[in-house]
């Protein structure tokens, strides 16, 4: 008789609660402090934790296509969100541009901000750090804003490169670059620098994307319920210095 | 395509010659007189995160910190964003490999010979670098060639403090996390085979440099 009461409640303690896999997100840099508020609001409404995975954008694809386990992808181009939408790694049905990051001068503590992308070619100005050119948006979009506003010939040799946009932020804020070019949503609210907005028509705009990946019918209705968050997130986006994104073309 | 390749040998080269130089009177001080703590201190790098090296050199030897300063001031150049900080770097994460190697092989030679050589009227100097060193000089090499290929390979202080700057920091390790994220698959596969055969290659040196001379088979 007390084996049965074992068995049976060792049976009904494996039935009850299973616990609820938390939802794997890998997103941009530039969303890191919006996405830590957003699955918080995800996470109240759903019950389901979130597991956040933050880097830059062409490194989380690469991870994605390699299979790499993110329930939900959020980049800062459409493009590379696209690439995997058509190679069938994620579901190209849920695919939604969601936001519009807006890049920024962004100066160590103590460091005036410049006036305009010309002055960065003054001498207060070391180091400048930016984003890696080839794989991160906000470092593509910087590079073209600095080559728009004919200011790169006169800084490139101060120009450093962290491996995302967050950590070209460090490199500014532990105060080894005078200045960075970043992405506003990271600066919103710190107070350790100053700001210069860069003219958005410098660059291609920075339209932020995101995907649902997997297979898996539970963890995709999932992932569809967190883009559905994101999509009705737009006060939110806005607080983190993001803008609505450009309609499609 | 090789640009980074010759810079990763060059700070290599630059690294292992001062590792060297460092590790022989670090070798006899850390054996002779005991100084164990120093001797931890000089061998952790061996098992530390490069992360946590590249956090130090950043937070704590930055270009506005005291330290920085000092350094640039001595130096004449940062150590973060150039050649001469990945050089330190890499002089820190080998030289365990090169002392721990230099100092054995210093403790292995055969003391009958150097008092041999004392009670033949050599000096200690002489009997240093006549008798001492050449007998070590195998299983120095060995730790030599080991502290080069690991100076070689770093990735992780380079990412963090280097800047990627063509030239100056961005080494071969570098160049393949590039090459490998924006899909430049034939310069990641070139580099990544180089790599791993110049690392192939040292170790097979310092393996066989490191059998006893006269053992058989």
């Amino acid at each position: 008789m007390r084996v049965l009461v074992l068995v049976v409640a060792l049976l009904t303690g494996c039935r009850s609660e299973k616990p609820v896999e938390p939802l794997r997100v890998g997103a941009a840099s530039d969303l890191t402090v919006a996405f830590n508020a957003l699955a918080k609001q995800y996470t109240a409404s759903t019950g389901r934790q979130v597991e956040l995975t933050f880097g830059s954008t062409g490194l989380l694809a690469k991870q994605l296509s390699q299979g790499a386990p993110f329930d939900v992808f959020a980049a800062a181009d459409v493009a590379t969100v696209e690439g995997l939408a058509a190679k069938g790694t994620c579901v190209a049905s849920t695919q939604r541009v969601f936001a519009k990051g807006r890049l920024v001068v962004w100066t160590a503590p103590g460091i005036t901000a410049p006036g305009s992308l010309a002055e960065l070619a003054d001498e207060r100005f070391k180091h400048i750090a930016l984003a890696n050119t080839e794989h991160a948006p906000y470092g593509r979009a910087a590079k073209a804003a600095l080559e728009a506003a004919g200011v790169m010939g006169n800084i490139k040799s101060r120009l450093v490169s962290g491996d995302s946009v967050s950590h070209a932020l460090q490199l500014v804020r532990s105060g080894n670059a005078e200045a960075g070019l970043i992405a506003r949503s990271l600066v919103t609210e710190l107070h350790d620098g100053q700001l210069l907005l860069v003219d958005d028509s410098l660059h291609p705009p920075l339209n932020q994307a995101a995907i649902a990946c997997g297979t898996d019918e539970n963890r995709l209705t999932a992932a569809k319920q967190f883009l559905e968050v994101l999509r009705t997130s737009g006060a939110l986006l806005a607080k983190y210095g993001f803008e609505s994104a450009d309609p499609p073309q | 395509m090789n640009g980074p390749l010759w810079l990763s040998l060059e700070i290599a080269s630059i690294a292992t010659l001062l590792t060297t130089l460092l590790a022989l009177p670090l070798a006899s001080l850390v054996s002779h007189r005991r100084l164990f703590v120093l001797d931890a201190l000089l061998t952790t790098p061996l098992v530390l995160p490069p992360t946590v090296l590249g956090y130090f050199l950043l937070v704590v030897m930055g270009n506005h910190t005291v330290i920085g300063r000092a350094w640039q001031a001595v130096f004449g150049s940062s150590l973060v964003f150039t050649t001469t900080g990945i050089v330190f770097a890499a002089v820190i994460t080998s030289l365990p490999l090169v002392l721990q190697a230099t100092r054995a092989a210093i403790e292995g030679v055969d003391v009958t010979l150097v008092n041999a050589a004392r009670t033949l009227g050599a000096n200690r100097f002489k009997t240093y670098t006549r008798i001492t060193l050449p007998l070590a000089s195998r299983g120095m090499c060995a730790g030599i060639v080991l502290g080069f290929a690991r100076a070689l390979g770093d990735f992780g202080v380079t990412m963090m403090v280097g800047g990627n700057l063509p030239g100056e920091t961005r080494t071969a390790s570098l160049a393949i996390y590039d090459a490998f994220i924006a899909d430049r698959a034939t310069e990641a596969l070139h580099l990544s085979l180089m790599l791993a055969g110049f690392s192939i290659v040292l170790v097979s040196v310092a393996t066989l440099l490191g059998r006893r001379p006269h053992a058989h088979a």
